[in-house]
């Protein structure tokens, strides 16, 4: 349906919103409830009090809304974004989570984004051209048009990056982002470009679901431009700057890794564009070949999506501390045969020192005046804007503009004494600094929890590369700026951010995505194309999970007997048997673990397992940590379902305070936890080789488990056979099935059988021991490389052990061997499991040593 | 004056370096009164992959990977160089300090641009007060550019004490300017900091030291090794002079040059990542052989 437009409409629709009760006051006018100056636009509402046009559908659509209902869509939008990842990760400078997310969509009209769309082509085009020379010949600096010291004492010039005899790259800019504000006099100025690393498209295409999820009306009724095609067409045209010999190039987004801010986003991004998310480690140089390391050995790469400072790109020519980066990158960026977007460097033009000289470098590079101008900025490295500044210093803003970027200063806050200051590094150092007067951004209306309200509104715009052209994204991030003044938030993501809607003329303007060109892809499964690190990371989590179950349930079987109170001689034995398991799995402090049962040491130290500095907090920190970094791993419902479950647990763990009720209720939520993710990865992966691996580190954790555990009820001297088989059973989760099946009589044998020979039994070690076997097996299929099994005499040796117990009471009672014989197997399947963890790991993990820098001092 | 040079580098590790890759100013390259004839450079073990670029600053990196496991890695360069830096004008006729300092700041448009270049902070040359203060001492107002500097370089020279093992390349320049003892690059970096921060440009060159006159036999400081000194653009005519703060001597035919660059950072001889190696150790051996 097309966006009803015309006199009457507005009339109408101005009538019916003055009705509502909510939105009555606000909807007069966005001005006279703020305590911004008057100069600031109105988005919503002209000078003649009428509503925008653009603004008509949206409005309508929340007013058809019953009363409530936005809020409740509301808080379903956040929490589908808080379960995402997308408002938990991005955080500040201080850890405070970055932003919040207003459903309300800040609308942009078809003939003014028409506008917006080409003064950023235009300013893309323009940038790119600069970066080129800048990177090459430096006419722009011969020729006075920008000033040397803008690229010299830039921290962002990275001179090995520019080589006379190397390929230049197709593009230096391949993504880009810009940050607009809209004057008092309606134009949209630039107020910030970022050219090094432009991140938030990943929080635009995110907020764009979750609203088409949360108030599907609007998009049926309103004409949206989408924006999944730009995402396809963006791939095409990443793919386009590959070499121009790779007929199917391989594309990878480039992170810094989990600890990044916006590592939401490059997750996000690599899944849209279906591409490998990738970290320094898993490259290598090679032939001046960028590869990535995967289980099937190394697998060129062409085009590097680059969201890694460049300063941190290649440790043996920048930053020679850089942990994250590939060595021998910026070699192989001469040689083109890898294209990084954005070029390595490519920060250099995003100084707003350089906005000053857009405007004769348009004149100049494209032969055409600026259309989008930057907001006034001032450098002090002129004489002339100096003295300008210095005469009208208290009513601005200053800020350093090639160096790290800082807070920018608000000179009228000032103290006297700051001020001199101040004004003295002005003078020692004007080139490093420019000034400009504060920003009043426009109002557009934001949903302030019960009804609509004004609030300042900066525009982050998204163009990339496409082919010889430019293509803008047709939305973007809107947001309402923290701290007031638009400039306090410069260059960060943070505040509350809203979609932006460019809306088409009529729906026959809507794009639909690409007739992809498809190339044949071979069919595949079980694919060998997992990164090392990956498989690494997957290996242990599936350690870390199964760990935590195993550790949950010795808890558990502890404390629910010591919470019985009564104590017959019979819980006595068996709290002081599980006592020696928990200090031998350093769950328990041996002091409190084998104290007498009953006494308020052994209670003290079992409630104080749920303390923040013990191994149960600690599993779940590293649980976190790689499931974080294993986001592009999981399906969005594992992931949606992880961070908030593990959120809980932690949150009953650190309730404990003490009580042991509030003990065995947190054991219960881990051990759902672990039922849950399991279920999920059961369901939800492919058998492929992500999840054998996973699964493997399961098998030898729980195999580890019946040994040290279940096995190990048998080790102590003399055995109390009774609590030791009720123990072994409990632990293996097999009591009932040993009820089922023996009805209740225990016997060690048939005990044994189940625990340790039944394969049948998930929980049993042989189970464990088959799995191992059938996942190394696949493995060594899928990617070339076999690790050895465990021998196949241990399937002997087991059987053997357990057909001991079969004889007469009198004789496995009272016969030392048998036990002996017990304890000896169990040992050897121990090491052989840590063992095969370890061959495990050399065969398929980091085949490569860490890397460190040498360099030889200087002279004398 | 003509030399032969040989410059051998060897590193010894502790453990198998899987793989490993260089990077190396270690090729002399010209400089206005420096011709090189010949030069080579050989490795073991040989690289799989060496290339070569001229860098940034016009110098000559060699790039090397070696892909064969090592546990000892030698590079040598051998060079046949010729040199006698033009002498500068008397120090008197060069242009008043502020004259140049004034060119170099243009308002935004610095003439000449490629010496503004070396205006500025860099990596281990950072602006510090008492460097600052330090250098004021001998830019003093309206004094001649050559007359300032080689001021500079012989206070340096009387003031800090020559004393290897003080210092590596980690201390931070405050430190080296506090303690008053180094090798030549603190004192190229000390001179650096001074000149820079009265506006003045001044580049870090890399090279080598006559440390025997074949008659007079004075030894110079420097000796079978690496040496740097400083480039300060003293202005038209006299362009870039080359002064020695370690010595107390300007440039003319004892010193080779290999490199420049704003400091150090930018003109290391060699430098690397492994993977693998442990612990490692090296050794430089120089030798500087006057052929004529």
């Amino acid at each position: 349906m097309k966006a009803p437009r015309g006199h009457g409409f507005r009339n109408g629709i101005v009538r019916v919103f003055a009705a509502h009760p909510s939105i009555r006051g606000p909807m007069e006018s966005l001005r006279g409830l703020t305590s911004s100056p008057a100069s600031a636009y109105d988005e919503l509402v002209t000078g003649q009090k009428s509503i925008r046009y653009h603004w008509q559908g949206i409005l309508s659509v929340i007013r058809s809304l019953p009363e409530g209902e936005l809020a409740e869509r509301v808080e379903s939008a956040r929490r589908q974004l808080r379960e995402s990842g997308a408002t938990v990760n991005l955080l500040d400078d201080r850890g405070a989570p970055g932003w919040s997310f207003d459903p309300l969509p800040f609308v942009v009209a078809p003939d003014e984004w028409a506008e917006i769309e080409a003064g950023l082509v235009q300013r893309a085009a323009l940038l790119d051209r600069m970066l080129a020379d800048l990177y090459g010949p430096q006419t722009l600096l011969a020729d006075r048009l920008v000033p040397p010291m803008l690229v010299h004492a830039n921290r962002h010039f990275l001179r090995p990056c520019r080589v006379a005899d190397g390929t230049p790259p197709p593009r230096y800019l391949g993504q880009y982002a810009i940050d607009l504000v809209r004057q008092g006099d309606g134009r949209w100025h630039v107020l910030a470009d970022h050219t090094e690393l432009p991140s938030g498209i990943g929080y635009a295409l995110e907020m764009r679901r979750v609203l088409a999820r949360s108030l599907p009306e609007a998009f049926r009724s309103i004409p949206v431009r989408h924006l999944r095609p730009f995402v396809d067409r963006w791939h095409d045209a990443l793919a386009a700057m590959a070499p121009a010999d790779v007929a199917q190039p391989t594309i990878g987004v480039l992170t810094p890794g989990a600890l990044s801010p916006t590592y939401f986003e490059h997750v996000y991004l690599a899944r849209s564009l279906g591409v490998p998310l990738v970290e320094g480690g898993d490259l290598v140089t090679r032939d001046g070949q960028v590869s990535l390391k995967t289980l099937a050995g190394l697998r060129p790469v062409h085009v590097l999506l680059r969201r890694l400072d460049s300063m941190f790109g290649d440790p043996l020519e920048l930053r020679a501390d850089s942990q994250l980066g590939v060595t021998g990158l910026v070699e192989s960026t001469r040689t083109g045969r890898v294209t990084l977007a954005n070029a390595l460097g490519s920060g250099l033009v995003q100084t707003p020192a350089l906005m000053p000289f857009l405007g004769r470098l348009s004149e100049k590079l494209l032969g055409e005046p600026l259309t989008l101008p930057s907001l006034d900025v001032w450098w002090l490295g002129e004489p002339q804007a100096a003295a300008y500044v210095m005469a009208n210093l208290d009513a601005m803003i200053v800020r350093p503009c090639l160096g790290t970027d800082r807070e920018p200063i608000v000179v009228g806050m000032l103290e006297p004494a700051e001020r001199t200051a101040l004004v003295e590094r002005l003078k020692a150092q004007p080139g490093h600094f420019v000034a400009q007067y504060p920003v009043v951004p426009s109002l557009s209306p934001k949903w302030s929890e019960k009804e609509l309200s004004p609030a300042s509104v900066v525009l982050r715009c998204f163009v990339v590369a496409a082919g010889d052209g430019w293509r803008v994204l047709p939305g973007g991030l809107a947001r309402e700026p923290m701290g007031g003044t638009a400039l306090a938030s410069l260059g960060r993501l943070n505040g509350t951010f809203k979609d932006v809607w460019v809306l088409t003329e009529d729906a026959s303007d809507i794009e639909l995505p690409p007739s992809r060109r498809f190339h044949q892809l071979a069919v595949e499964r079980g694919s060998a194309d997992l990164q090392s690190r990956v498989a690494d990371n997957l290996f242990w989590l599936g350690r870390y999970i199964e760990r935590l179950d195993n550790d949950a349930r010795l808890l558990r079987t502890t404390a629910a007997r010591v919470a019985q109170g009564a104590m017959g001689p019979r819980d006595a034995a068996e709290i002081r048997l599980l006592g020696r398991l928990l200090a031998r799995a350093n769950l328990v402090p041996s002091s409190a673990a084998l104290a007498m049962p009953g006494t308020a040491a052994f209670q003290q130290g079992l409630v104080d397992v749920a303390s923040e500095t013990r191994a149960l907090a600690g599993l779940l920190d590293s649980i976190q940590h790689l499931t974080g970094t294993l986001r592009d791993r999981f399906s969005a419902d594992m992931i949606g379902a992880v961070g908030p479950l593990l959120a809980d647990v932690r949150q009953t763990l650190t309730g404990v305070r003490g009580n042991l009720d509030s003990l065995l209720g947190a054991l219960d939520d881990i051990v759902r936890f672990v039922a849950t993710l399991s279920g999920l990865a059961q369901e939800n992966m492919t058998r492929g080789t992500s999840w054998l691996f996973l699964d493997l580190g399961r098998r030898i954790e729980r195999g580890q488990f019946v040994i040290n555990a279940a096995l190990g009820a048998f080790g102590q001297s003399p055995v109390d056979w009774d609590a030791a088989m009720r123990i072994a059973l409990e632990l293996c989760d097999s009591t009932i099935t040993y009820r089922t099946r023996y009805l209740g009589q225990l016997q060690p044998a048939p005990v044994l059988d189940l625990v340790m020979l039944d394969d049948s039994n998930p929980r049993a070690l042989a189970f464990q021991l088959r799995s191992i076997e059938s996942h190394l097996e696949r493995l060594g299929h899928a990617s070339g490389a076999y690790v050895r099994g465990l021998p196949a005499t241990l399937d002997t040796d087991l059987q053997d052990v357990v057909r001991q117990f079969g004889g007469e009471e009198q004789a496995w009672r009272h016969e030392g061997l048998a036990l002996v014989r017990l304890r000896d197997v169990a040992g050897d399947v121990g090491q052989r499991l840590e063992a095969l963890s370890g061959a495990i790991t050399r065969a398929y993990f980091s085949h490569v040593p860490a890397a460190q820098a040498v360099g030889s001092v200087g002279g004398d | 004056m003509q030399y032969l040079l040989s410059h051998r580098t060897s590193y010894t590790y502790a453990s198998t370096v899987d793989s490993a890759q260089h990077i190396a100013h270690l090729r002399a390259r010209p400089f206005p009164g420096q011709v090189v004839t010949g030069i080579s450079i050989v490795t073991h073990p040989p690289p799989a992959i060496a290339a070569q670029h001229t860098d940034y600053f016009g110098n000559l990196i060699d790039i090397l990977r070696i892909d064969k496991p090592h546990t000892r890695f030698d590079i040598e360069v051998r060079a046949e160089v010729e040199v006698r830096f033009p002498e500068p004008p008397p120090a008197a006729q060069t242009p008043r300090w502020e004259d140049v300092r004034a060119a170099l700041d243009g308002g935004g448009f610095p003439v000449p641009i490629e010496a503004s270049e070396f205006v500025h902070d860099s990596p281990l040359v950072p602006f510090d007060r008492a460097l600052a203060d330090y250098g004021a001492l001998s830019f003093t107002p309206g004094r001649p550019i050559l007359e300032a500097a080689s001021d500079l370089k012989r206070r340096i020279r009387e003031d800090f004490a020559y004393h290897p093992g003080a210092t590596d390349i980690s201390t931070p320049l405050g430190e080296v300017f506090s303690g008053k003892a180094g090798v030549c690059q603190d004192f190229a970096h000390v001179m650096i900091a001074a000149c820079r921060a009265h506006g003045i440009a001044a580049g870090y060159v890399s090279g080598y030291i006559r440390t025997v006159h074949s008659k007079e036999e004075i030894a110079l400081r420097g000796a079978d090794a690496s040496h740097a000194w400083v480039a300060v653009w003293c202005g038209e005519p006299a362009g870039w002079v080359h002064l020695d703060p370690t010595n107390d001597l300007i440039a003319h035919e004892d010193h080779v040059a290999v490199a420049w660059g704003r400091d150090f950072s930018d003109v290391s001889p060699l430098r690397g990542v492994i993977l693998g190696g442990g612990a490692h150790s090296y050794g430089v051996t120089v030798t500087l052989v006057p052929t004529g």
